[in-house]
């Protein structure tokens, strides 16, 4: 039999159009917020958004490399089926998540790629640098809770229609992108905000998400009790692993200790320990995805 | 006794469990446009003698690889109360009244044709992202065909009934368990057997208000949370 399943190449796209809508939408608050005045914040905010740009394009390559036409039209030469993903684009269907999220999310790419140019004062429309920020963050709250959209429109899966997830899709894709930003900024060697402002809210968008992963825990624990299916996030399980030790000890609890510290000790991380940071909430981020993925096949 | 919880938790033993409810309503509703063509299955379960001649003819018939199938028959274990029945039961697309697998195709590659109710998939279109066998409740209706690379299903063997012909799996039934035909027409062996008989569909609680018709559970058994506890997947 031969089972259709969705797994590493959907998490990885579900993850890096999350990620990547999170680091435009915090680049696009840095220019509204005019922190763009200070050179080093100015170059953050433009590294940042040519970082989440190229996210976005390499969670879109992730997506169509899972298409089983587009494999099979590079492994038979086939010319038709290769390009057969064009035909997301030959049609817009209001009834599918994913015909009007494929039009979205590549609205996105064009979009963080002018802003990206805007960034240039030598380019005509680097007048709009911040209407183009503003539409932006638009878009990127529209990608990273279209992701979860994606699944929750498959009404009768337990796990992946839960009214959560969209809130812990938004809030990780938030997390993740501040992750980014945090490892542009520790790169190129900017300057750390004063007073662990950056470590204070990043502190509080993981202890907002740790909240809601365990709301969600529990509303997928007693549903599965009240369909007589095992707990498909149980320890035991290869998405209860992911969940437990990727999501919420890697790609939570270690950060979140990270900050803290640095919060409560009124030191600035070191850039070591930015680094580790970053990399375990994006790990995080990624095992939210493909435990989530996995848990909502339990058939 | 086998409760609905007890029943359900099968299902992540690598069982599957199915809730029979009776189809009265549904085929009722069905049959409101008289004048239209509704075309629909009838399996009558008691006369399935799990030989799988109709998985190897829909095999042949539509040139599907031996371990892509799109019947399937499986032998299952029923239970009910302190009853329990060994039986045979042939799956295979419920061509649904309210498909959930087609709204949500990003192509329209996946829809139901309004002149006779089939649920297809145009091959040419489809990119093969897998949503609509995520969305279809009934699981392993819908698999990838390794020669078009896109998703493939029952499509009631259109090239055979649109010319009149019975699909394969219905002419080659041993033992006669599969009936097909157009419900709005009065004489079709499958409006006597549907007038004849008390139908059932599967898991009528998704609401996809499917078009294959079960035969062969007692109304008294069908009204009751029905698992049926399968226990070896398919071969043919
Ligand atoms: S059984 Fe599944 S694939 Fe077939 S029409 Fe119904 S929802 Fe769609
Ligand atoms: S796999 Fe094909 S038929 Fe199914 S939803 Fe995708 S494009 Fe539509
Ligand atoms: S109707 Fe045709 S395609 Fe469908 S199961 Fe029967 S033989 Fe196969």
């Amino acid at each position: 039999m031969n089972e259709a399943h969705w797994g590493l190449l959907v998490a990885a796209y579900l993850f890096l159009a999350g990620a990547g809508a999170g680091t435009v939408f915090i680049s696009g608050y840095y220019v509204l917020s005019d922190r763009i005045k200070q050179d080093s914040q100015r170059q953050l905010a433009c590294y940042s958004a040519i970082a989440g740009s190229i996210l976005l394009m390499i969670g879109t390559t992730m997506i169509i490399l899972d298409l089983t036409t587009f494999r099979a039209g590079i492994v038979e030469f086939d010319l038709d089926k290769f390009f057969r993903f064009i035909n997301f684009f030959k049609t817009f269907r209001t009834s599918s998540i994913m015909s009007m999220g494929s039009w979205l999310v590549s609205l996105a790419i064009g979009a963080s790629t002018v802003y990206v140019l805007a960034f240039f004062k030598q380019l005509p429309f680097h007048k709009y640098l911040r209407p183009l920020a503003a539409i932006n963050m638009l878009f990127a709250i529209g990608v990273s809770s279209y992701t979860a959209f994606l699944l929750g429109d498959i009404t009768h899966n337990f796990v992946w229609s839960s009214s959560i997830l969209v809130t812990i899709f938004m809030i990780s894709a938030l997390s993740a992108g501040l992750a980014v930003v945090l490892l542009v900024k520790t790169i190129i060697r900017a300057p750390s905000e004063p007073n662990q402002a950056f470590e204070k809210v990043d502190a509080l968008t993981l202890t907002l998400e740790l909240i809601l992963l365990l709301i969600f825990t529990y509303s997928i624990y007693s549903l599965s009790g009240f369909n007589g299916i095992d707990f498909p996030l149980a320890i035991s399980s290869k998405a209860g692993l992911l969940w437990f030790f990727g999501v919420i000890g890697l790609g939570l609890l270690i950060p979140l200790a990270l900050n803290l510290k640095a919060v409560l000790t009124r030191t600035a991380l070191s850039h070591s320990k930015e680094y580790l940071l970053s990399i375990a909430v994006l790990t995080g981020g990624f095992c939210l995805r493909y435990a989530v993925l996995l848990a909502g096949q339990y058939h | 006794m086998l409760d609905r919880r007890k029943a359900l938790k099968l299902l992540s033993a690598g069982a599957a469990a199915f809730t029979f409810v009776s189809a009265q309503g549904s085929l009722s509703s069905i049959r409101k446009e008289k004048n239209k063509k509704h075309l629909a299955m009838a399996i009558d379960l008691r006369r399935c003698n799990g030989c799988k001649a109709c998985v190897t003819s829909c095999g042949v018939e539509n040139g599907n690889e031996p371990d892509e199938h799109r019947t399937q028959v499986v032998q299952v274990v029923a239970e009910s109360g302190d009853k329990q029945h060994a039986l045979n039961l042939p799956l295979l697309c419920n061509h649904c009244e309210e498909p959930a697998c087609t709204p949500l195709c990003p192509t329209g590659a996946t829809f139901k044709r309004e002149e006779d109710g089939i649920v297809v998939v145009d091959s040419t279109v489809c990119v093969g992202c897998n949503y609509c066998a995520m969305a279809c409740p009934y699981t392993g209706v819908r698999f990838t065909n390794s020669k078009t690379s896109t998703i493939d299903k029952c499509n009631f063997c259109i090239h055979r009934t649109t010319r009149n012909l019975l699909p394969a799996c219905v002419e080659s039934c041993t033992g006669a368990a599969r009936i097909f035909g157009d419900v709005n027409n009065p004489d079709s062996q499958i409006s006597k057997f549907l007038d004849e008989n008390e139908v059932m569909v599967l898991q009528s609680d998704k609401n996809t208000r499917p078009n294959v018709f079960y035969v062969g559970l007692s109304q008294e058994e069908a009204d009751q949370p029905y698992t049926l506890h399968i226990e070896n997947t398919w071969q043919r």
